[in-house]
């Protein structure tokens, strides 16, 4: 059903969306953390997108297969190897010889402003759905008059 | 829009009313593909033209009206089937402007087309529950003059 089609990519965009956002607020949770399971501090994460077919398997032998329709899907989230942040802090108990204290690689300010980028994403999509979702809907009406 | 069983009730402008329909939905399709991708790397803006095509099967425009066909084999015009069927291929958008990551997407592009597809494929449903209402109407209280 062609209507779903739609509803299915625009989906696809809401789940990239909020697993980007879930990332985000992993990094400003985690802004002065310095200690985690695989040693250090925390390292800044960041989600990668890609566009993939909006035919899945079960479509395999639909007509629609290998067309330029792309739903999209989070492939990675991948660490932040940027050189963690050091800060003069001697009483510290993660603090090194010098006194410093290596924070996470965050910078506040970036992580916000990608967190607007998300959410305005997802409202995008959002009205997409609802767009597509309005036509389905005005689609049932054929006929009723 | 092969001919209709009952000859004469359904002008070819009502079979292009319908065909408009998928089209829309078909645009909605690539919309929605281009909003979801909005924020993936290297994603280019792909797109949807149907009213050419569907303009030169519109009845009113003297210069284009195709052919009848009596044969699939015969040539109507270099964009629709012998039916009359038209199908334009979903292509990948020229770009004026690239992103630092590669993708073409223009939300607001994205949203304002989004806008008028559903204002005109509700517009469509109106026109075809219109053409409906007439039929039933005649089809009710013809009689009971």
């Amino acid at each position: 059903m062609s209507f779903f089609k739609a509803m299915n990519i625009s989906s696809s965009g809401l789940a990239a969306q909020r697993v980007r956002m879930n990332v985000l607020s992993s990094n400003l949770a985690n802004v002065n953390t310095t200690r985690t399971p695989e040693g250090g501090p925390y390292k800044r994460e960041d989600v990668v997108f890609s566009a993939t077919n909006a035919s899945d398997f079960e479509n395999l032998l639909d007509e629609d297969y290998g067309t330029e329709l792309k739903k999209v899907q989070v492939v990675d989230i991948h660490k932040d190897t940027k050189a963690p942040r050091m800060v003069l802090d001697p009483s510290h108990p993660d603090a090194n010889a010098e006194g410093y204290v290596a924070m996470p690689n965050i910078q506040t300010m970036t992580e916000m402003v990608n967190m607007i980028a998300a959410t305005r994403a997802f409202e995008a999509n959002t009205t997409a759905l609802n767009s597509a979702k309005s036509m389905a809907s005005t689609a049932i009406t054929i006929g009723r008059g | 829009m092969s001919g209709s069983l009952i000859g004469g009730l359904f002008t070819r402008g009502d079979y292009v009313k319908m065909g408009a329909l998928n089209q829309r939905l078909e645009r909605q399709h690539v919309i929605n593909s281009n909003v979801a991708n909005a924020e993936t790397p290297g994603y280019r803006a792909i797109g949807y033209d149907f009213e050419e095509q569907l303009q030169a099967l519109s009845p009113g425009d003297e210069e284009n009206v195709p052919m009848k066909a009596t044969d699939p084999r015969h040539y109507i015009n270099g964009m629709a089937e012998a039916d009359g069927t038209i199908n334009p291929e979903v292509y990948v958008r020229p770009t004026e402007s690239v992103g630092q990551d590669g993708n073409t997407v223009d939300v607001d592009q994205e949203m304002a087309a989004m806008a008028e597809n559903q204002i005109l494929y509700n517009a469509t449903v109106e026109l075809i529950n219109k053409k409906l209402g007439t039929l039933k109407y005649a089809i009710q209280n013809g009689g009971q003059g």
